[in-house]
């Protein structure tokens, strides 16, 4: 079940939020203000975070800057009694998903908490059908998924072991080798990427030493 | 026919001065006993003391489907109720009604009140033609489909030296007068345009840009 | 259409009957903006009250686009002022729509007029305010 974060420090509005969730069976958690939110995105993985601007302490606009410090990919929408144009494009220049006004309605809690879900790219589940596409030798689909993924998860070792992997089955290796390095920094205990690299860099080794010794051969000839 | 001014204070006043000093039969509804009274001792009109948004006040006038009534009050939403009594109860035609919030023209239209007067936008309207251009008055007639234009021409207008049948007015434009030297002209196509010669210009809408900009230049 | 538990509803006018009436639905779990001229009124609201307060003159339509009040439901065009709200009951029930409008009516003269535009009227010489419950129900059973 889906389960997301409200942020505010008025006790009402969390209900209010909680309660129209509630009405499409989504969970929830409530913290009063930015560092509380903070915490609890440490501890748990959410779905989506709703947030106030004005609050006591660490207010939403610092929240946002955090949460994109933290690179966190949780996506979030902000529920704000500000109505001004400068403030709205701020946030959305922040990678807010929305931005909805008080007061609200049930409804538009409820639309933005099913699109924050639909924003939600599995990543796991996108990388194998990406890699269904790419055995496929359907590179163009596979590009444009890769870019989603690359831009919701950028610091995962995966958008670039399937770089890696395409690369490899386009036949430029050394982009391949590039990309599945990238993975391999990104996280060493990523096996896929190691796997890979190593065996084309064997391959490699073996092909250098096959042609060095033709050379070798070559040589003696001359 | 009876022209009934429901609201309002001074341009009520005045309205009704002027009215009746052309001869129309006029009654006031208003809310203001003292205001009554006044109006009483100043003009030749029936006034009606009393809430004009009440259906049995507005009774008492013996309004007809062929009379006229302005809704005149500072409250838009006194305006409204009075306008609707008297479109739907009343079945009265002709309903003419002053909009104080320019925001509620549109809704009064929606609300099918087809005939409103917005006093601000048509302050700023007249300000806005002002400042474009040297535009001194504009009136609407025949329910906007036509429109009469008054323009001062100046040393830097294009239409400075040219005579009426040389400046290339569009179709459904017409100089029909000339004010020179507090004289007015009866202009003809070989009328010279010299500076300062108040115009009055007749046009369609469709057209008022395009002839004060072959006039002055300026849209 | 399976029946809303969750209202959007726009309560117009924070006298008493107003504000009694938005802390009643709020506590039902309803959605309530509540709109008054003066902001003193949001003081009669109760403490069960869990819903917004917008200071607000209702015949600007400003006020009450701010409300979002072509997301309501239900609109209450309670205040004290019967012209008020036989134009905010027009303005929700021709310009946005709204499927349930309800007008308190101080002048039973004025009822026609409520009725020739389709709006629910109570009439608070003719009703006491714990009827309000059995309209409320009536109108959302519908």
């Amino acid at each position: 079940m889906p389960v997301f974060l409200i942020v505010d420090d008025e006790t009402q509005i969390r209900n209010m939020i909680k309660k129209a969730l509630k009405e499409i069976e989504y969970e929830s958690d409530t913290v009063a203000n930015g560092e509380e939110a903070l915490k609890a995105l440490f501890e748990k993985k959410y779905d989506g975070v709703f947030t106030d601007l004005r609050m006591p302490g660490m207010d939403g606009f610092h929240l946002l800057d955090a949460m994109n410090e933290e690179s966190m990919n949780t996506p979030r929408v902000v529920v704000s009694a500000y109505t001004d144009a400068e403030k709205i494009i701020k946030c959305f220049q922040k990678g807010i998903l929305d931005f909805i006004t008080k007061p609200f309605t049930p409804d538009e809690i409820k639309n933005a908490a099913k699109e924050m879900i639909k924003q939600r790219i599995d990543i796991k589940e996108t990388a194998q059908y990406v890699k269904g596409l790419i055995q496929q030798n359907a590179y163009g689909g596979a590009e444009k998924y890769l870019a989603s993924l690359f831009s919701a998860y950028p610091s995962s070792p995966i958008p670039h072991y399937l770089m890696g992997l395409k690369y490899l089955k386009e036949g430029s290796e050394l982009k391949a080798i590039k990309h599945l390095k990238a993975s391999h920094s990104l996280d060493e205990g990523y096996e896929p990427a190691k796997k890979l690299l190593e065996e084309i860099l064997t391959e490699q080794g073996n092909k250098n030493n096959t042609s060095n010794k033709k050379d070798q051969e070559n040589g003696e000839e001359n | 026919m009876k022209i009934i001014l429901a609201g309002g204070r001074r341009i009520t006043y005045n309205l009704a001065k002027l009215l009746i000093s052309k001869g129309s039969n006029v009654i006031v509804i208003n809310k203001d006993k003292a205001f009554c009274d006044e109006m009483a001792r100043e003009i030749k009109a029936l006034i009606i003391h009393g809430d004009a948004s009440k259906i049995e006040i507005l009774q008492r006038a013996e309004i007809f489907e062929n009379d006229i009534i302005l809704a005149l009050t500072p409250q838009d939403e006194d305006n409204l109720i009075i306008s609707q009594l008297c479109k739907r109860v009343l079945k009265v035609m002709n309903v003419y009604t002053l909009v104080n919030d320019p925001e509620n023209v549109e809704v009064f239209n929606r609300l099918g009140i087809e005939n409103v007067i917005s006093m601000t936008e048509m302050l700023s309207g007249l300000i806005e033609q002002r400042v474009s251009s040297k535009l001194t008055n504009i009136m609407s007639f025949e329910k906007g489909k036509g429109l009469v234009l008054q323009l001062t021409v100046e040393e830097d207008f294009p239409a400075n030296g040219v005579m009426l049948k040389d400046l290339g007015l569009p179709k459904g434009s017409i100089v029909g007068a000339i004010t020179r030297n507090e004289e007015l002209i009866v202009p003809h196509g070989e009328s010279l345009l010299k500076p300062g010669d108040r115009l009055a210009i007749m046009c369609k809408p469709s057209v008022q840009t395009e002839t004060v900009k072959i006039i002055s230049g300026k849209d | 259409m399976a029946k809303k538990t969750n209202l959007y509803i726009i309560v117009v006018g924070c006298g008493r009957l107003g504000s009694k009436i938005a802390g009643n639905l709020s506590n039902k779990g309803h959605s309530v903006v509540v709109v008054d001229k003066h902001e003193d009124s949001f003081e009669h609201l109760s403490q069960e009250f869990t819903g917004f307060s917008i200071v607000g003159n209702a015949t600007e339509i400003e006020s009450l686009k701010k409300a979002k009040i072509d997301k309501a439901d239900m609109v209450l065009a309670f205040t004290n002022n019967d012209n008020i709200n036989y134009m905010v009951s027009q303005v929700a029930k021709e310009v946005y729509n709204t499927p349930h409008v309800v007008a308190r009516i101080y002048n039973p003269d004025n009822v026609p007029l409520f009725k020739q535009i389709n709006v629910k009227v109570i009439i608070p010489m003719l009703l006491a305010e714990s009827d309000f419950q059995r309209t409320f129900e009536e109108i959302i059973g519908e």
